[in-house]
């Protein structure tokens, strides 16, 4: 009776542990994208907030801190922000501000009362500095006031030629997207007549050992970690680009290009060679016995018959290389610019969000997740291709 | 005729040169980076401390990450293979799973590193730690696990199954005592290829485990695996020395791939060989 509870317990048991694939996909889904919305739907914060720095003892608004903590929040409505704080002997520094809301441009809408005593600076957009000398140097006393920023315009996100995501928080990744649509195009075109070159010589013409060896060494090629792709690239194959065609420095699009063609090279020959083998035998004897050559059956029947397997390895060749993180960043340069010519530097969705993550907070780091979302959505719709063309083959 | 033996000679030439040409950059790759390797490539290299040149608390990082990502993610892969290949009929929750894992496999991994900075960094509490990436990095390894150990267990004969079964034993037993044991070449490959990937990932590291070039006493500490030390070496380093070190990591790096390639080819050779001889 027993054994009759353990057998149904496994079976539940296995059953569960099932479902973690498919959590963890949904879990992927919406923390990634619950993230990477959020800074198109709300303000960074409700209201404005101080940041203080040596100063000991402060009033704002009529409310006195004697132990200023390191950033004061005002009320989301405030009209106002008045500042007084004990200087010198005696004295007293007094700052009043009026907030004109409804002003759009973030410098004009803080309006002084009257000339303050302060230095005032706009070190980034949306932040006001007011600098006072301190008693000793390198002890400046000073008042950052952070105002919120609005939601961001997802068309001014996705359309923005401008990526400065510290000093003026204009965060444009259209040169991004058209750094890994090129670079992800251009491997597509240099790797993939290769790749099919290969995998039909594979398919149809080599003997079962050398194929096999042919067959070990690309896998060996898929197993090679990226960012030693990316190490090569910047060694051997940066140095001759920029030798080749007499230019100032080889990190560029054209060498982000060669990389990912190497990379994506045994994606494409393994699926493609695969493909090739399953095409029936009928259908190629039927062609040789027309008299047709054994090179022209492997060209007319072959790859045309192969061609839904061929175009799947293609699709996620090209899903790889847009995926493509390190390799690219160690040989593309990374200037957030649009390129005009394979001999400019180029940057990457993927190469932006791994090189910033490291430093970027507040809205640079969502914006870094809005990336991610953006890559996502290409990803699952080269995927969801990849799947109806998976389709397409069972049926035939 | 005689355009056509030309024509189909020229292909033929063609194709034969493009195979060459792939085998012999992977040869150049190879070779390249052992020649320059090879002045500072040593054991003494691999024990040595970052401080004194070496690559040991790299190495170390990266068995921590390996043992613990393997250790979350075989199980786990291990029972959904089994109920993909045991239990599983026709259902819609079979087929949500095969569309799940064939979109967890074609994430990229830049992706895989936002959500584990989110998820077990941030949202977990764990700050950028080794169990912050294990995790990561399992999830990322579930659908290789999952893929090669239900082809492992498929080509397990039907026939092991039914005189198990006829034995009077049930359902688990049988998986348990016949199934798995019989499957346990191709979940030992499933393992081995997965240590592949998770020594070689890089960009969901980087994002998770940070760069700290401690050697970790315990798996909450942040650290450097080898490929993030050979990122930071290249990318953000000035010292001339480094090129040297950087060249060296690369070395132990593809010595381990290649190393697992060949491990994972005499498996697999030995895995079919003895189904052969059982069926």
């Amino acid at each position: 009776m027993n054994r009759k509870y353990a057998d149904r317990f496994f079976q539940y048991f296995f059953r569960m542990v099932s479902l973690v694939s498919v959590l963890a996909l949904g879990a992927i889904l919406i923390f990634v994208f619950a993230q990477g919305l959020m800074p198109f739907v709300g303000a960074t914060a409700p209201g404005i907030r101080l940041v203080v720095q040596n100063i000991g003892e402060l009033a704002v608004n009529g409310r006195v801190y004697r132990n200023v903590p390191d950033s004061i929040s005002l009320e989301e409505d405030a009209r106002f922000i008045s500042l007084r704080f004990p200087s010198g002997d005696a004295g007293e520094e007094v700052v009043d501000i009026e907030v004109n809301a409804d002003e759009r441009d973030a410098r004009k809408r803080l309006v002084f009362a009257r000339n303050p005593s302060a230095k005032v600076s706009y070190p980034e957009a949306y932040v006001v500095t007011l600098g006072w000398p301190g008693l000793m140097a390198g002890r400046d006393r000073k008042i950052h006031i952070i105002l919120p920023e609005p939601p961001y315009s997802p068309v001014e996100f996705i359309g923005g030629m401008q990526w400065q995501p510290v000093r003026d928080k204009v965060f444009g990744v259209f040169p991004m997207i058209a750094g890994t649509v090129l670079a992800s195009l251009g491997a597509i075109f240099l790797g993939v007549p290769v790749a099919l070159l290969c995998a039909l010589f594979m398919a149809e013409f080599l003997a079962d050992r050398p194929a096999a060896f042919a067959r070990g060494a690309i896998e060996l090629l898929a197993g090679i970690p990226s960012v030693v792709y990316g190490f090569f690239g910047l060694m051997v194959i940066v140095p001759a680009v920029k030798n080749v065609f007499g230019i100032a420095a080889g990190n560029t699009l054209l060498s982000a290009v060669v990389v990912l063609a190497l990379m994506i090279l045994p994606t494409v020959i393994t699926i493609a060679e695969s493909s090739m083998r399953a095409v029936s035998l009928s259908l190629k004897e039927a062609s040789l016995s027309l008299g047709a050559s054994k090179m022209q059956t492997a060209w007319h029947i072959t790859l045309f018959h192969a061609h839904s397997g061929v175009i799947a390895g293609i699709i996620l060749g090209i899903s790889r290389a847009v995926g493509e993180t390190m390799a690219v960043i160690l040989v593309a340069g990374n200037s957030p610019q649009l390129v005009f010519s394979p001999l400019e530097s180029v940057r990457t969705l993927t190469a932006t969000i791994a090189m910033e993550m490291g430093y970027a907070s507040g809205r640079h780091s969502e914006m870094l997740f809005s990336i991610g979302v953006v890559l996502f959505i290409m990803i699952l719709a080269l995927n969801s291709l990849i799947l109806r063309l998976r389709r397409g083959m069972d049926v035939v | 005729m005689k355009k056509r033996v030309f024509l189909d000679g020229l292909l033929y030439g063609i194709m034969a040169l493009s195979l060459c040409g792939v085998i012999a950059v992977l040869g150049y790759i190879l070779v390249y980076i052992f020649r320059q390797a090879a002045g500072s490539l040593s054991f003494g290299f691999i024990f040595r401390s970052a401080r004194e040149g070496g690559i040991l608390p790299m190495v170390v990082t990266t068995l921590y990450v390996v043992v613990v990502s393997i250790a979350i993610s075989l199980p786990v892969g291990i029972g959904t293979a089994v109920f993909l290949t045991e239990y599983s009929g026709n259902s819609s929750l079979v087929r949500i799973l095969r569309v799940a894992i064939e979109t967890l496999a074609g994430i990229p991994s830049i992706i895989y590193g936002l959500f584990g900075l989110l998820m077990f960094c941030r949202f977990l509490g764990f700050g950028q730690s080794i169990i912050a990436g294990a995790f990561t990095l399992s999830i990322m390894i579930l659908p290789v696990i999952i893929r090669t150990t239900e082809e492992a267990l498929k080509s397990v004969p039907v026939s092991f199954r039914e005189g198990s079964l006829s034995l009077g034993t049930t359902k688990s037993q049988t998986i348990f005592h016949v199934v798995l044991p019989s499957a346990l070449g191709g979940i030992v490959t499933s393992a081995i290829l997965a240590i592949g990937r998770v020594v070689g990932e890089s960009a969901p590291v980087l994002l998770t485990v940070g760069l700290s070039r401690n050697i970790p006493r315990t798996v909450f500490e942040s650290g450097r695996t080898l490929t993030i030390h050979l990122y930071y070496l290249t990318n953000e380093a000035v010292n001339p020395d480094d090129f040297g070190i950087a060249f060296a990591t690369a070395g132990t790096l593809v010595m381990v791939v290649v190393a697992i390639n060949t491990l994972t080819k005499i498996l697999t050779r030995k895995f079919k060989n003895s189904q052969g001889d059982a069926s």
